[in-house]
């Protein structure tokens, strides 16, 4: 239990290092839309882009964070 | 490729993470149907969806991290020290992978979809020994959303999801593709209302059922 309360912090420190590793575009849109829940339109306002542009940024955003817990070997 | 496949392409990471609701996520879930190139991109964004459980935001955008050097040298010996203990069967890797699971839907769902409406977690029976499952429902005036969480599904496999209505009749509800030990989440649509719904199955590519629920 001690092991995998453990593995839980370290991988949770992983993927937070590999956030930190995405572009602030990309970082933001995950961290705005996804870690903080705040809907879309209201993200997009704040950013002064569209919705579809963040939508955007959640995907490329995604994709470079899968990519960066890959090279730190997170597994996804 | 389409300019409509490359729009619903740039959807798919709002998709994997269940921030598309009503119009837009039945047209993503639609093409997804027909897009194996979409299926499959979405098979590798939908392990991220768990993960943030636990994950500070504040940490994320108002600490600086290491040096990324010395996060390498600090996961290095991480995964040195795993391989090094790390003899364990598959089977506790799933059952760890189940725990894992269950706590990405506390810590992210919290409960209820992103619009307030609540989620109601039903039972799902493994008929396959090597997949651990949970499911939760979502009505809809269109129908009803299934939200599977899983692991130990077949990597690139395909698994078809069929609902079944009062009358006995099974609806399509989509596929998705199976990611192995690491955790699944996907969110699956069938026009069956969530009243009209008696349960549904998950069937693998040669049409075994391997997950059934009974829904009353």
């Amino acid at each position: 239990m001690v092991r995998a309360f453990d593995e839980t912090v370290i991988d949770t420190w992983g993927v937070e290092e590999a956030l930190r590793r995405i572009s602030a575009e990309h970082r933001s849109a995950i961290v705005q839309t996804h870690l903080r829940g705040h809907p879309h339109a209201e993200v997009a306002a704040e950013l002064g882009v569209a919705v579809g542009t963040l939508r955007s940024r959640v995907f490329y955003g995604l994709k470079a964070l899968r990519l960066a817990m890959e090279e730190m070997g997170v597994q996804p | 490729m389409t300019d409509g496949h490359r729009s619903i392409r740039e959807l798919l990471g709002s998709y994997a993470l269940g921030h598309l609701d009503g119009p837009e996520q039945i047209t993503v879930a639609a093409h997804l149907d027909t897009c194996v190139a979409c299926r499959t991109e979405l098979a590798e964004l939908t392990p991220l969806a768990a993960r943030p459980t636990g994950v500070d935001a504040d940490r994320v955008e108002g600490t600086p991290g290491p040096p990324p050097e010395l996060a390498d040298r600090v996961l290095d010996r991480v995964r040195a020290e795993r391989r090094a203990t790390r003899h364990v069967p598959r089977r506790d890797v799933l059952v760890a992978a189940a725990a894992v699971v269950v706590a990405g839907a506390v810590g992210f769902a919290l409960g209820t979809t992103r619009d307030g409406v609540p989620l109601e977690p039903v039972a799902v029976q493994a008929l396959d020994p090597d997949l651990v499952a949970q499911a939760n429902l979502v009505p809809h005036t269109w129908g009803m959303e299934i939200k599977l969480d899983g692991a130990g599904f077949d990597p690139g496999a395909v698994y078809r999801v069929t609902v079944r209505d009062e009358q006995g009749r099974e609806v399509d509800a989509g596929e998705f593709l199976g990611t192995g030990p690491n955790e699944l989440h996907c969110n699956l649509n069938s026009s069956v209302l969530r009243d009209a719904a008696a349960g549904f199955t998950v069937l693998d590519d040669e049409g075994a059922v391997v997950l059934a629920a009974q829904l009353r």
